[in-house]
């Protein structure tokens, strides 16, 4: 496995949709980074958040749960949060926590993005 | 000179197998990275598979987060105490911080579906998953987990 590699976290518009790109490790220390930056973008009343994380090494339960609660204040807000690029290891953590249960997963950007009305 | 840094001063350069080394940090979130890094590096040097050594980077993280928030209280001035010993088939860690301890029975079950919206409560989950045995001492303050090279969750 790689070194530990530092979270980035890049945002752009897509079509009817926000795009949060996560990428490296979201370890403990970094969780809180990434709860705040979907937490701000959130506040900034975008409802259609696509969170990708086809970059991701590595995801603990602190991200886990700055995911939970981003869904959360999203539909507070009437928004929905989905998520992309799973694979591996990721989308395992995922379906053994059964998360994949209250978040819809799409194979790319493009497929979450087109889940949303234009 | 910061307290990691000092820990970090006692791990020697090139690891042996059967050896147990020791390391103690702050209960600060960020001084995990520097633990798990010195751990990943004596794995590196094994044959032990990147899905060995993701297993053991998770829940090593969440073994120390643990000690951290619901050992020690996020109180800085307590420390955690890791212990790690790598033979040719298996890693031993131990995590032991300076609170009362807990019982992990009490921790509810995240994977039912009135707990799956709570955004807490993984970490325990994820460390069972991922290493072979995960054992805590009788108060509740120690974790000991073993990952045995090449099995599967």
């Amino acid at each position: 496995m790689s070194p530990i590699k530092p979270i980035e976290i890049d945002c752009k518009k897509v079509g009817p949709a926000t795009v949060m790109t996560l990428s490296g490790h979201i370890s403990t220390a970094e969780s809180r980074l990434v709860s705040e930056n979907l937490e701000r973008i959130i506040a900034e009343k975008t409802l259609n958040l696509v969170v990708d994380m086809s970059g991701v090494d590595i995801i603990t339960s602190d991200g886990l749960g700055a995911l939970i609660r981003a869904r959360k204040s999203s539909g507070e807000a009437g928004g929905t949060v989905v998520l992309s690029g799973l694979q591996g290891n990721i989308l395992d953590i995922f379906r053994m926590t059964r998360l994949d249960k209250i978040f819809s997963l799409y194979d790319s950007v493009d497929e979450a993005v087109a889940s949303f009305p234009t | 000179m910061p307290s990691s840094e000092a820990s970090r001063q006692r791990m020697p350069a090139e690891f042996k197998k059967g050896i147990w080394y020791s390391v103690d940090i702050p209960s600060i979130p960020e001084e995990i990275l520097d633990v798990e890094e010195t751990i990943i590096e004596a794995l590196s040097h094994t044959s032990f598979s990147d899905t060995d050594v993701f297993a053991v980077r998770l829940a090593l993280d969440e073994a120390l987060a643990n000690a951290m928030k619901h050992g020690n209280d996020c109180d800085h001035a307590k420390r955690v105490f890791i212990r790690f010993c790598i033979e040719d088939d298996a890693i031993t860690v131990s995590v032991r911080d300076e609170g009362p301890g807990f019982d992990c029975s009490d921790i509810p079950d995240p994977t039912i579906d009135e707990n799956l919206d709570i955004p807490s409560g993984r970490g325990l989950l994820l460390m069972k998953s991922y290493m072979d045995s995960v054992v805590f001492s009788d108060r509740g303050n120690e974790v000991t987990m073993v990952k045995r090279k090449g099995t599967k969750l």
